[in-house]
């Protein structure tokens, strides 16, 4: 058995339906009664494992069935409703049958659109889900040991929990959890998670953004921004910069951890990562910009590899 | 450190999935170095009454301390009634009506509340969210409280009691991160909230192929494998269905094989569909390893820990694709596929029926995701450093 993962066999499976059905091999009409069981105890909503599943559903719901039901526990209404319906009958099938139409002709559009889409996406390295779902190494990080001192006086008079992300092996996390700083990490990789099991600090499996998003506006006391930092695609670093802007309460610090664009590179990240380390000024630009004040920058040659730590305090404190 | 445990109803005889996990839990840590566990829940077994099966007292269960607690009597038709006019548009449901639907449901039992409340656990943890032990005994004990929510896609998340359920405890444990997810769509305070996503421990147990199959007279045809309740709601129904017209598309031995408590019955008169019942320990690992492959219809579940055990059993899944949670399983571990539909049924369950190379590739992907995952010293270990953690921010944050 060649190494096929479940998504990929599952793309097979769904090509194999589609081209079952283009060729006549499936009795549409038992399958969808079929799936209106399926349907009927599925979450509301529910559209499954992607746009196919979701199309595949949205076909189903296209085809209206104008035979109401017409069973009552009333005595006659039954029989009222059966007359009714096949009065009706002539002008509900007529009505029906475009809308039936529409519906398919709207799906079928969608999948074109679809297709279209996922070409598109698989020629940019930002969307192309081979690269976007390839998990690079924690060992690739760069060293943030030599910035724990930094780190610490920064956030230690902050109330409220501070946020690592992408925290990698957690040894910052620890850092701040010895200085008595309630924090939690995030990061995508799932050795990170096993890295954090071992340092006994509390780490999330999540991608940065996808996390942000989810945090109310003002809810952590500061954050740290490291790793994903300087690989993250240009777009996602300043909605990365707008969002920490919103969930950091008034008067918190943000610091920014990354190495220097001028040194040597990870090699890894250099060939698969959509982005590149930023120069400190554009971190200090955009921290600017999204109205963050005090902002500094440190380097450090002396360091190795060659890194920076650019920090800012969120407005209104 | 002693953990206590809250739960609508607990013990050997329940084999409801959070109640079951709970338990899991709970016996392992009460042999764990420095730990010990104590249970208070109702007098329950059966969850669509709350009846007062078991006496009332203190009991040790597998080295588990219980104090079970008498709960007032549930109104099961009007519950019933209720639910139905609510759920239509949960998310317009005021306050008061859904306090007044958490009292129908039950069990309601206050006894239960007060007694954890009054003991010197130093963390009390809730499971599920859904019940009146939950919704009252969280805000009360919150910073010594960790839910277990076993979160669910269903109309009563919407109801404004349950905002408070989640986001007064010091720490939340999630089955999986697609649970984790879903609570956080719905409860977005609860995000920053110290929490974990734990998952539960597997051990294969005993239990022999060919014993299995004699007890339940599959006899030495090939069969797949649906395990737990029987109802419409768990997607049963129409998985008899779907698997009744595979058989029409495919003629063979293959049989589908129901073993679990029966709520409904599934369809009569539907071709080489057979429903076991209820059965044991031993049974239900030989009838998993005896398969050709595990179905899990239900689109809702918050774990599976049926998933992982046909995977700790060395055999494949196939899930319901709308279920997040399994699906998610399936496409980290590599050890299953999933359906959206019949067609995607038909063809799924061909190819695991008809290709043993495929079905033993995924089944060992599955068991691999097992082991690094879900054995138990590894989910223990997690569970009690996490708790460990809670406790010690607790005890910051009463000291600033």
């Amino acid at each position: 058995m060649p190494d096929a993962d479940a998504a990929s066999l599952m793309a097979d499976i769904e090509r194999e339906v589609r081209e079952r059905r283009r060729a006549g091999q499936i009795d549409d009409e038992y399958e969808r009664e079929l799936d209106r069981i399926f349907d009927a105890v599925a979450p509301p909503g529910a559209v499954g494992s992607g746009l196919g599943a979701a199309l595949m559903r949205a076909e189903r719901a296209a085809v209206i069935d104008p035979v109401g039901p017409v069973a009552s526990r009333i005595p006659g209404v039954a029989l009222l409703r059966r007359a009714l319906r096949k009065l009706m009958a002539f002008y509900v099938e007529h009505v029906v049958r475009q809308v039936t139409a529409f519906g398919v002709m709207v799906v079928r559009a969608m999948r074109l659109l679809g297709e279209r889409v996922d070409a598109v996406e698989a020629r940019s390295p930002v969307t192309d889900p081979r690269l976007v779902n390839l998990a690079l190494p924690v060992a690739s990080d760069f060293d943030v040991a030599p910035w724990f001192d930094l780190v610490v006086k920064t956030l230690a008079p902050v109330s409220g929990r501070v946020l690592h992300a992408e925290c990698g092996n957690g040894a910052l996390l620890v850092a701040l959890h010895d200085a008595g700083i309630d924090a939690y990490g995030i990061d995508p990789r799932p050795d990170a998670a096993a890295f954090a099991d071992e340092r006994r600090v509390e780490v999330r499996n999540a991608a940065v953004i996808d996390h942000l998003r989810a945090v109310p506006a003002g809810a952590l006391g500061g954050m740290v921004v490291s790793g994903c930092a300087e690989r993250l695609a240009t777009g996602d670093i300043v909605e990365l910069v707008d969002r920490a802007a919103r969930v950091l309460a008034p008067g918190a610090p943000l610091v920014v951890l990354s190495r220097d664009p001028k040194g040597d590179l990870d090699p890894i990240a250099a060939d698969l990562a959509p982005g590149r380390p930023l120069h400190p000024p554009t971190w200090a630009f955009l921290l600017a910009r999204r109205g963050f004040e005090l902002i500094e920058t440190r380097t450090s040659d002396k360091r190795a590899p060659a890194s920076y730590a650019v920090a800012g305090v969120r407005a209104g404190s | 450190m002693k953990l206590g445990f809250v739960l609508p109803r607990y013990g050997i005889e329940i084999h409801g999935g959070a109640e079951s996990a709970a338990r899991m839990l709970a016996e392992r840590l009460a042999v764990s170095d420095g730990w010990s566990a104590e249970v208070f829940t109702s007098c329950a077994v059966d969850s669509q009454t709350w009846a007062d099966e078991l006496p009332p007292g203190t009991f040790d269960v597998n080295g588990v301390t219980v104090h079970r607690f008498v709960s007032q009597p549930k109104d099961v038709a009007t519950f019933h009634a209720r639910s139905i006019e609510l759920f239509g548009a949960p998310s317009t449901v005021t306050e008061a009506d859904a306090r007044a639907w958490i009292d129908l449901q039950g069990p309601v039992c206050p006894d239960v509340v007060d007694a954890a409340a009054a003991s010197d656990c130093a963390l009390v943890t809730f499971h599920p969210y859904l019940y009146w032990p939950t919704v009252y005994g969280v805000p009360r004990l919150a910073e010594r409280a960790v839910l277990h929510p076993a979160t669910h896609d269903e109309p009563p998340i919407f109801f404004p009691p349950y905002r408070q359920v989640f986001e007064s405890p010091s720490g939340l444990v999630f089955w999986s991160d697609e649970e984790r997810d879903l609570a956080q769509r719905r409860f977005p305070n609860i995000t920053t909230r110290p929490q974990l996503v734990l998952g539960i421990g597997v051990e294969a147990e005993p239990g022999h192929a060919a014993a299995a199959r004699a007890r339940i007279g599959v006899g030495d045809r090939p069969y797949v494998l649906c395990l737990g309740k029987v109802t419409e709601m768990k997607g049963t129904a129409a998985l008899a269905r779907f698997f009744a017209r595979y058989k029409e598309l495919h003629p063979g031995p293959l049989t589908l094989v129901f073993a679990g408590p029966v709520a409904d019955v599934p369809p009569e008169g539907l071709r080489d569909v057979l429903v076991a019942g209820p059965v044991d320990e031993e049974t239900k690992w030989g009838l998993l390893r005896g398969a050709t492959a595990l179905i899990s219809p239900s689109a809702y579940e918050s774990l599976s820990l049926v998933v992982l055990e046909a995977w700790a059993a060395g055999i494949p899944v196939l899930v319901n694709g709308l279920c997040e949670p399994t699906r998610g399983h399936c496409v980290r571990s590599g050890g299953g596929l999933w359906y959206d539909g019949f067609a995607s049924f038909d063809a799924a369950l061909a190819r695991l029926a008809g290709d043993s190379r495929l079905a033993a590739h995924l089944a060992a992907a599955g068991r691999r995701y097992v082991d690094a995952f879900y054995r138990w010293p590894v989910v223990l270990e997690r569970y009690v450093r996490f708790l460990e953690r809670v406790h010690e921010r607790n005890q910051r944050v009463a000291v600033t």
